[in-house]
């Protein structure tokens, strides 16, 4: 059964852009990635989404969220191209995206603590997908 | 009771309205002051009904219901809208109006939307 999630991964992984820039398909995942795991790394997440027509067809309107994890900023940073070429309206996983909003996006840069541990750096852009779900 | 909005459409002219995000009918009856000089309570009587409407839709030109709206905008014509609460029943709200205001707006990180608006002829009929 396609769910606005699968169809948002299924959008990430349209063409193997991602792949081409270095994340697999194996490293873009819904909610979360395993702390040990393999950068640079995708993850979404998405709000509750909202209706906004009447009917028995309705569109609806889901706020998400992309993070590219990269062990250095400019490695994430230069995602951002990518995201914005992949963030487009089209039919995912049999639902259709009738519009994708690009809002904004925001960095965190990665740091490094006074242990051995580095913070990777964290691009997050943030996007509005309009969506009929039949 | 409560009838879900997700069972709830729109047609004009029989062509069925997509991505309609309210549409509204408004009854109205002008109160008319017959209050006589030396009263002192006012005193009202009936005027005649009347109805307007409004439709605020998800716009599309590529909609074929969009379309048509398009075109009773600029032929100023009459023709019959019909409001469906529920398909079962059927419960719905008929009458025969011309569009009086066709509002197009683009926002930046917005989609774009537009409002109609209906004024009603005769009568309008519930069920």
């Amino acid at each position: 059964m396609a769910t606005i999630e699968s169809a948002v991964r299924a959008m990430l992984l349209t063409g193997s852009t991602l792949a081409s820039a270095g994340i697999p398909d194996a490293r873009v995942a819904h909610g979360y990635r395993l702390q040990d795991s393999i950068l640079p790394a995708c993850t979404f997440e998405l709000q509750q989404a909202e209706t906004l027509a009447i009917g028995s067809n309705p569109l609806k309107r889901v706020q998400c969220e992309i993070r590219i994890v990269a062990e250095r900023t400019q490695d994430a940073i230069d995602f951002i191209d990518q995201i914005q070429t992949l963030c487009v309206a089209a039919t995912y996983d049999s639902i259709p995206f009738n519009a994708v909003e690009w809002l904004n996006y925001s960095i965190e840069a990665a740091t490094t603590s006074d242990g051995d541990e580095n913070q990777p750096a964290e691009l997050a852009c943030y996007i509005d997908i309009y969506y009929t779900e039949a | 009771m409560a009838i879900s909005g997700t069972l709830s459409s729109i047609s004009a002219g029989g062509t069925s309205i997509a991505a309609v995000g309210t549409a509204t009918i408004s009854l109205n009856t002008p109160a008319i002051d017959v209050t006589p000089i030396g009263s002192t309570s006012q005193s009202y009587i009936a005027g005649a009904i009347g109805a307007t409407g409004s439709l605020d839709i998800f716009y599309d030109q590529s909609s074929t219901g969009h379309t048509t709206i398009e075109g009773y905008a600029t032929n100023r014509t009459f023709n019959t809208w019909v409001l469906t609460i529920t398909a079962t029943g059927p419960q719905t709200i008929t009458g025969s109006a011309m569009i009086t205001g066709f509002e197009v707006t683009a926002q930046a990180q917005g989609v774009a939307r537009a409002t109609i608006s209906l004024q009603f002829d005769g009568t309008v009929t519930f069920g």
